[in-house]
């Protein structure tokens, strides 16, 4: 099993630098550079080929992707060309808020999304399974950008007084911070609610109707039992995955929650730094994020072989 | 008991035929049993045939500005003006057509490009499908949002560009489905005999084995459609897709935004018709793959 990852991880390389190639590649192809921006209206031919030449950008495609490359290796992010901070720490900056609005979403979703599913599970072919099936599609298909403008309305137009758009840091003010992050990150938890929901009970219905359940039935047991001892320990092996996997889309749904409710987390720097035509910073916040994503794939099927010893990787069908 | 009676009763030499069409009414039957697929297709039905006949529904011509800015509903206008003083009825109606039109136009780019690269990759194997495989894998190890911005930054914000980029960005699902499929039916006997037979690779790959694996595939293009009108309103809401005044649900709730406390019904109203729609073809994509399930499993 340990060789099985060892190899996992190494193949994230080949990926990466494939990663890195699409990003260089999209980048350079971006219509305007950031010496349109930064001149704006005093653009002078003259001004923006010597700008071009002291920020590299005149340099042919390959040489500029090679030496970003061999600095990223070195783990030097390069400098943002707007305001000349270190790329690395503008990322890090970022991300607290990113992770802080994705652990919301996940808990959110965690802790209502698995009872309901269970829920759902045993009412099955009952009024009550049907409601809560309906209510999961519901809950996926609502757009995360209208739902979150729907919480704005209602707080501008019967809460005046609640915080929200005027972003605290987490370390400042924990409790008013909190209260800030809480309706974007409920908005981000409604599909994630939905989704872990339907994928319980999925994964319950399948297990309920294994031999062990019905030994355990026909030997007496409390229903309780059965549903809590024999169900859901093997029920919910499936779902750690999902949950972990989910965790990196909502890298996704963070780009338009953060946008909506004006929080300064990874989504916005990517929007912002690609209007700004900030290359260092768009390579940086893209490779960062692709980074943590593959990241995290790879620790969910550690944490699948982990938490179930039937799993076993690289001995397939003995 | 009653359907299987009927094909029994059929001329034997068309016995094939009639097997083919007791599955199909199995079906639609396990299909029409779902109360909820029922719904779901009604629903698309009725998103459809509103992006068709916008121009004989709409009361008025979306981009035509009224002198009426943020009247109420209802009114004269059934569901009030925008903050323009446009017929918002009227801009929610086409608005269905772009949505509906940006989603057909990119499933059926995604599901092109994944139906050849993915035969390609299964049927072909070894080096050409493990080049394949990791291309899409590289694709897929960005989140499709991210993707989405960076390919659209690079061909400019439009609605062609939006709909070729929803395009691109889901072809690798479908790749990895279709080589999947292809993978396991690969080795059967037809498509050994259809070899032996001396049939070329591109005649057994049409006619052998492409329709055997048509399920899975029109299961996850109906998921797909449900994901791309998604895409295409949250891309326009962040003002990388469709451009003013073209009426897309996402930029109609993007650009009420700065007055909605004055008129809530103009970010509501699009919000609606996007999510009803998306909610029917989730339920009927979700019906088709459980008939197609239970069906398989007969």
């Amino acid at each position: 099993m340990g060789e099985y990852f060892l190899k996992r991880l190494l193949a994230i390389i080949p990926i990466l630098i494939g990663v890195t190639l699409v990003i260089f590649f999209l980048t350079a192809l971006i219509p305007g550079d950031v010496v349109d921006v930064l001149l704006e209206s005093q653009f002078q031919p003259e001004l923006a080929m010597r700008l071009r030449a002291t920020l590299g950008l005149d340099k042919p495609f390959v040489v500029r992707y090679w030496n970003w490359a061999s600095e990223l290796v070195q783990g030097d992010f390069g400098l943002s060309l707007i305001n000349g901070r270190p790329v690395l720490s503008q990322i890090l900056e970022m991300y607290g808020p990113s992770l802080e609005l994705a652990i919301i979403a996940t808990v959110v979703g965690t802790l209502i999304g698995i009872p309901l599913g269970v829920l759902s599970a045993t009412q099955q072919f009952h009024f009550t399974d049907d409601f809560l099936r309906l209510t999961s599609v519901i809950g996926f298909s609502l757009p995360s950008f209208w739902i979150g403008t729907l919480f704005l309305l209602i707080l501008s137009l019967y809460f005046p007084g609640f915080p929200i758009l005027k972003f605290v840091p987490f370390f400042k003010d924990p409790v008013l911070n909190l209260k800030i992050m809480m309706i974007p990150g409920m908005t981000l938890g409604i599909a994630m609610v939905a989704l872990i929901m339907r994928m319980t009970r999925s994964c319950v219905l399948e297990v309920i109707r294994a031999q062990f359940v019905t030994t355990a039935r026909s030997k007496g047991l409390n229903e309780r039992v059965v549903l809590f001892k024999h169900v859901l320990r093997n029920a919910l092996i499936p779902v750690v995955t999902l949950v972990g996997l989910r965790f990196g889309y909502l890298i996704g749904g963070l780009v338009i929650v953060e946008e909506v409710f004006g929080i300064p987390g990874l989504g916005r720097l990517v929007i912002y730094s690609i209007s700004k035509r900030d290359y260092p910073l768009v390579l940086g916040v893209v490779f960062f994020i692709a980074l943590s994503f593959l990241v995290i794939n790879l620790l969910v099927d550690f944490l699948y072989a982990v938490i179930d010893p039937r799993i076993s990787y690289g001995k397939k069908a003995e | 008991m009653g359907l299987m009676g009927r094909s029994q009763r059929r001329k034997p030499d068309k016995e094939e035929k009639t097997d083919r069409d007791w599955g199909k009414a199995l079906l639609l039957r396990r299909f029409l049993r779902n109360k909820f697929s029922v719904f779901g297709s009604l629903i698309t039905l009725g998103a459809v045939l509103t992006a068709i006949l916008a121009p004989f529904l709409a009361p008025h011509s979306p981009v035509e500005i009224f002198s009426v800015p943020m009247s109420p509903p209802p009114g004269e206008f059934l569901l009030g003006t925008d903050y323009l003083g446009r017929c918002l009825l009227s801009r929610i109606i086409y608005g269905a057509q772009v949505s509906m039109g940006v989603a057909t136009f990119s499933v059926t780019i995604s599901l092109t490009l994944g139906i050849i690269l993915g035969l390609l990759a299964g049927f072909y194997g070894a080096v050409v499908g493990s080049v394949i495989l990791r291309g899409m894998d590289i694709l897929l190890s960005f989140p499709l949002v991210i993707l989405a911005l960076g390919i659209i930054a690079m061909l400019g914000p439009s609605m062609t560009n939006l709909t070729l980029t929803i395009g691109v960005v889901y072809t690798p699902t479908f790749v990895r489905l279709v080589n999947g499929s292809v993978l396991s039916v690969k080795g059967n006997e037809y498509v050994r005999a259809a070899k032996a037979l001396g049939s070329t690779d591109l005649r057994i790959l049409v006619l052998h084995i492409l329709p055997n694996i048509v399920a899975p595939i029109i299961v996850q293009a109906s998921l797909t459609f449900s994901t791309a009108i998604l895409v295409e309103s949250a891309l326009s809401f962040l003002g990388m897709g469709t451009q003013p005044p073209t009426p897309s649900w996402g930029a109609m709730i993007s650009e009420s935004r700065t007055m909605m406390e004055l008129a809530p019904w103009t970010v509501i109203y699009p919000g609606i018709a996007l999510s009803l729609t998306v909610i029917g073809l989730n339920l009927l994509g979700d019906g088709l793959r459980d008939a197609f399930d239970q069906f398989l499993k007969d």
